[in-house]
């Protein structure tokens, strides 16, 4: 077990800027904290696990680059969240896909068909993953952030910057499109 | 704080996926320059040793310099030897100040010494009292002869000897 299991984030920022010697065990620490929900974050902006992989590195070397600078005007989670969600936007804006997407973009990709052999709970979720993946990638964004991990609309600000106000608006369009989505599949 | 992912074989990545990502992860840092190595602790397990060495060497070079057999005070009897115009020629000659110090210490020293050693016989009427008998008086008439007077102190005596 890491030295440093015990310390909160804010606690290792300050540690990391304070002990050049301990940076690197510091920032593996962290690392170990956040991969997981680094990786499943981007992973859900992006259609590929190599894209994911490659948004969740970069998002750590940012954190390792800029945490000297980090002075805590955000909370450390959120400012790695925007960090990464800014790197997924970036891979996709190079796979040429951030084009097509817009706010008022509608979901023309709503698959409607079922696998008959698996149960009901999956099938519901096989059913909510491509409602999600069907609506615009800034709706998709907000809808992850707010349902699955179930950040607050001040801290969604904080990660996207976008305005709060926004946020709600998203959230709400993103919602009414997967239950059309799941009214008409099941 | 996060709900699970809904159970989606799209969203898990390959097995031992997070328990390699440090690895990978410090590995292209490395590779792009983001990262040093070696560690300095790989530099420091020649340069202590070598450091330890180098001070070492300067001590007992600094211990030399200061104790050298040139710098040590000449002995007793040497010096007992030697005028005291010679002693503060070659105090004046060594420019070392904790050397000129123990010289004129040693200066001092001796030249209590000789003083003490002067005074000791006080006066020769206690080595050669007055003569009061016959054979006193020849004693004293041989003394005289010699040159010596019974009743000179020791310091006129050791003045005549010209010490």
């Amino acid at each position: 077990m890491s030295n440093f299991s015990k310390v909160t984030d804010e606690q290792l920022v300050l540690l990391f800027n304070s002990s050049e010697k301990e940076q690197q065990a510091i920032f593996l620490e962290m690392v170990n904290r956040f991969r997981e929900k680094v990786y499943f974050h981007v992973r859900r902006i992006l259609d590929s696990h190599e894209d994911a992989d490659d948004a969740a590195q970069l998002t750590f070397i940012k954190v390792w680059q800029n945490l000297p600078a980090f002075r805590g005007d955000s909370r450390f989670y959120s400012w790695i969240y925007r960090i990464a969600t800014n790197e997924a936007l970036n891979i996709l804006r190079k796979n040429r896909k951030w084009e097509s997407i817009d706010e008022d973009e509608t979901s023309e990709q709503m698959l409607s068909h079922a696998e008959p052999s698996l149960p009901q709970t999956l099938v519901i979720e096989n059913r909510l993953n491509e409602a999600i993946e069907a609506l615009p990638k800034k709706q998709q964004l907000v809808f992850n952030l707010r349902y699955f991990e179930e950040f607050s609309y001040e801290d969604m600000a904080e990660i996207t910057g976008t305005s709060v106000g926004a946020l709600k608006a998203s959230y709400f369009h993103a919602v009414k499109k997967i239950e059309q989505s799941l009214t008409q599949t099941l | 704080m996060s709900k699970e992912l809904p159970n989606n074989q799209r969203h898990t990545p390959p097995d031992q996926y997070f328990e390699s990502f440090n690895d990978r992860l410090l590995n292209r840092m490395k590779e792009e320059g983001i990262v040093t190595q070696p560690p300095a602790r790989m530099k420091l397990t020649w340069l202590k040793p070598a450091a330890i060495a180098a001070s070492v060497a300067l001590i007992a070079f600094s211990v030399l310099l200061l104790y050298r057999p040139s710098n040590q005070p000449p002995s007793l009897t040497k010096v007992k030897n030697t005028s005291s115009t010679s002693l503060a020629s070659h105090t004046a000659s060594n420019n070392h100040p904790r050397a000129a110090e123990t010289y004129e210490a040693t200066q001092n020293q001796l030249i209590s010494l000789i003083n003490e050693d002067l005074k000791q016989p006080e006066s020769l009427s206690q080595v050669v009292p007055k003569p009061t008998t016959k054979e006193e008086k020849q004693i004293s008439k041989e003394l005289e002869d010699l040159g010596l007077t019974s009743g000179e102190s020791g310091e006129e005596l050791l003045g005549d000897l010209d010490i």
